[in-house]
């Protein structure tokens, strides 16, 4: 069960600078995945890693959006059409189904694991607002994606690039106030660097929001046995990824200071 | 005294659960955990001088009655780990520090720092079966060195982890008692191999991986068995694919005084408890006092 099973790749397709959404389908984790839910793919020969999945489709067709950081992502970043990974998973607790209004919250790469939370919202035809936060345009993956949602569906939809070259220049919390005073959202979820998190986490305990973030930390295993993946008391594949808001209380005085690498050594975050 | 309560040499443990290495007591936090779930010890990640960070992934593979792992010990180094140890053992947690290096010093030196750490007992991992320390396990000189300089270095219980790759497990066993082991723990998984069919790539990054898990609990029952009718004096702590409370039965049977779960983990923290609480059943039905009535019994049935 917990043992890759091979998979062709049937699409890649850029999503922006050094990032790209991988085309696949597996039948296991499809029929099974909640948004929010992370799987392990193989790359024979390479490396094992943990991604999380950006597009749940029909017909059992899956992606996952890969920014190419080491050897293991550069090599799924170049994989073709007719290639093979390993999949297995689905591993972790995923997000809580949306409300009646909701705030998604991505930063990078980070709006991976959201992706189909909004597709879920489109489909549900409950209101989604979507901010997302990256280094510039071309470095930004989805906003094609979302800005075609967007015509269709998005309540609102605003990107932030730290350069200024798309949507307002700055960080994407710096959108929250004007975003939270106009609306009240019965969900507010949120992926993306641990700082932003933790930043969003902080506004969010003061003003009583429901949010829910997904976390990272080094994983191997994926099944909750090797300990490599802590955060405080919480494995990260079987506790998380996605965590509540009440539940960060236990990790408070962690998130945003420190992860661990492989070997499991402390490594600050800042 | 309570039902489940046993003695490892000088170690006093309030029930036989013990958490095996290498499975969750990776952090201070992740240990008081296990202990706030019912563990009565726990052995930490097998912990080096300098830090690892393991095999590359997949470290994991599972099989249809075990796992396969090659993690390599991945771990932050003594420094690190015994601060980690100091935060649990503050606690009240019993900790027990695997310890493995690369030359004889090495395990002196880490033994020694988790002594200082607080630790209850040290448990040293000479039967990693995808490690070159794998090897001391299976040589009676190479195992009587180590365990001889341990002993030598600290005044807290040494406990030894054996290999059943390996022709002979008692003579190892014996070896280790001579050199001075206070307990001996028994096993450590077994040389194992799984190869993807569709594209012919081993799986495992390291190739090669170590079984564990229901599929390797025969093969622990007897290794226990053997070492137990050997004639060794020390106690035996038993390990290798407990699942539930019979199997932790059955390896008291065969000569354990207490049990280590790893892979069981798979099936969440709940484990400890139910073990635990269908040995206080069996023990109550059948009218038994102490655990000390179960130990070894099936050797006296032959
Ligand atoms: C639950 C989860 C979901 C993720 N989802 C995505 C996603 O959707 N898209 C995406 O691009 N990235 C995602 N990541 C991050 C991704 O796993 C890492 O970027 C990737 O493992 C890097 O591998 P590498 O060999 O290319 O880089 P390396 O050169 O090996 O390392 C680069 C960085 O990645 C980290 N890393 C390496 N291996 C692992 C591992 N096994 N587990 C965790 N971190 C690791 C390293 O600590 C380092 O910080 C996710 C991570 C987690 C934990
Ligand atoms: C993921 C994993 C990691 C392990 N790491 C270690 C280790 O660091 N040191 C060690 O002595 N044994 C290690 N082992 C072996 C276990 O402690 C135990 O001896 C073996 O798994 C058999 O028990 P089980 O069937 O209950 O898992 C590991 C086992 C697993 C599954
Ligand atoms: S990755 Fe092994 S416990 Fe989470």
């Amino acid at each position: 069960m917990h043992k890759p099973r091979i998979c062709k790749i049937l699409k890649v397709e850029n999503e922006a600078e050094n990032i790209k959404t991988v085309y696949f389908k597996d039948r296991m984790i499809s029929s099974r995945i909640i948004p929010g839910q992370f799987i392990m793919v193989w790359i024979p020969g390479v490396d094992e890693i943990p991604m999380g999945v950006s597009h749940i489709g029909l017909n059992s067709e899956l992606a996952i959006t890969v920014e190419a950081v080491g050897e293991a992502t550069e090599r799924l970043c170049s994989l073709k059409e007719g290639d093979f990974i390993g999949v297995r998973g689905p591993y972790g607790r995923g997000f809580s189904p949306p409300g009646l209004s909701n705030l998604i919250i991505g930063g990078g790469t980070g709006m991976a694991p959201l992706m189909p939370l909004i597709e879920h919202c489109v489909r549900e035809k409950v209101k989604v607002n979507v901010l997302l936060g990256g280094g510039s345009l071309s470095k930004t993956p989805f906003i094609k994606k979302l800005k075609n949602i967007l015509n269709t569906q998005l309540e609102c939809f605003k990107v932030t690039t730290e350069d200024g070259s798309y949507g307002c220049k700055g960080l994407v919390t710096d959108l929250l106030d004007e975003v939270l005073l106009k609306n009240s959202f019965e969900r507010v979820y949120a992926c993306g660097p641990e700082l932003m998190l933790k930043k969003i986490y902080e506004y969010s305990l003061e003003r009583r929001l429901p949010l829910e973030v997904s976390l990272e930390r080094y994983i191997k295993c994926g099944i909750g046995i090797c300990g490599s993946c802590y955060i405080g008391p919480y494995r990260i594949c079987v506790e998380g990824p996605v965590f509540k808001i009440n539940e960060l209380e236990k990790i408070r005085n962690i998130l945003g200071e420190w992860t661990r690498d492989s070997s499991g050594r402390l490594i600050p975050l800042k | 005294m309570s039902f489940l309560e046993t003695i490892l040499g000088s170690i006093k443990l309030e029930n036989p659960v013990i958490i095996a290495s290498g499975v969750l007591a990776t952090t201070g936090e992740g240990m008081k955990l296990l202990y706030e779930k019912g563990a009565g010890a726990v052995v930490t990640k097998t912990t080096t001088l300098n830090s690892k960070p393991g095999n590359p992934n997949p470290t994991i593979v599972s099989t249809p009655s075990g796992l396969l792992n090659s993690m390599g010990l991945p771990n932050p180094g003594i420094e690190e780990m015994s601060r980690e140890v100091a935060v649990a053992c503050r606690e009240g947690v019993p900790v027990i520090g695997s310890v493995a290096g690369f030359s004889v010093n090495e395990f002196v030196e880490v033994a020694k720092r988790f002594e200082e750490a607080g630790v209850i007992g040290v448990e040293l991992n000479i039967s990693c079966p995808h490690e070159k320390v794998g090897l001391i396990g299976q040589d009676c000189k190479l195992t009587y060195q180590v365990v001889k300089a341990v002993k030598n270095s600290v005044k807290i219980p040494v406990i030894v982890k054996l290999t059943p790759n390996v022709t002979d497990i008692a003579e190892i066993a014996l070896e280790a008692e001579k050199a001075g082991a206070d307990a001996l723990t028994a096993i450590n998984t077994v040389k194992g191999m799984a190869i993807d069919v569709n594209t012919g790539y081993p799986i495992l990054g390291a190739k090669i991986g170590g079984l564990s898990g229901p599929a390797i609990k025969p093969i622990a029952v007897r290794c226990i068995y053997e070492i137990y009718e050997s004639g060794v004096k020390v106690p035996i702590i038993g390990v290798g694919g407990i699942s539930n409370w019979r199997d932790a039965l059955e390896f008291l049977m065969a000569g354990s005084s207490a049990i280590q779960i790893g892979t069981a983990f798979m099936k969440g923290y709940q484990i400890i408890e139910k073990i635990k609480k269908g040995l206080t059943g069996y023990m109550k039905k059948n009218k038994l006092q102490t655990l000390t009535q179960i130990i070894g019994i099936a050797h006296k049935r032959c």
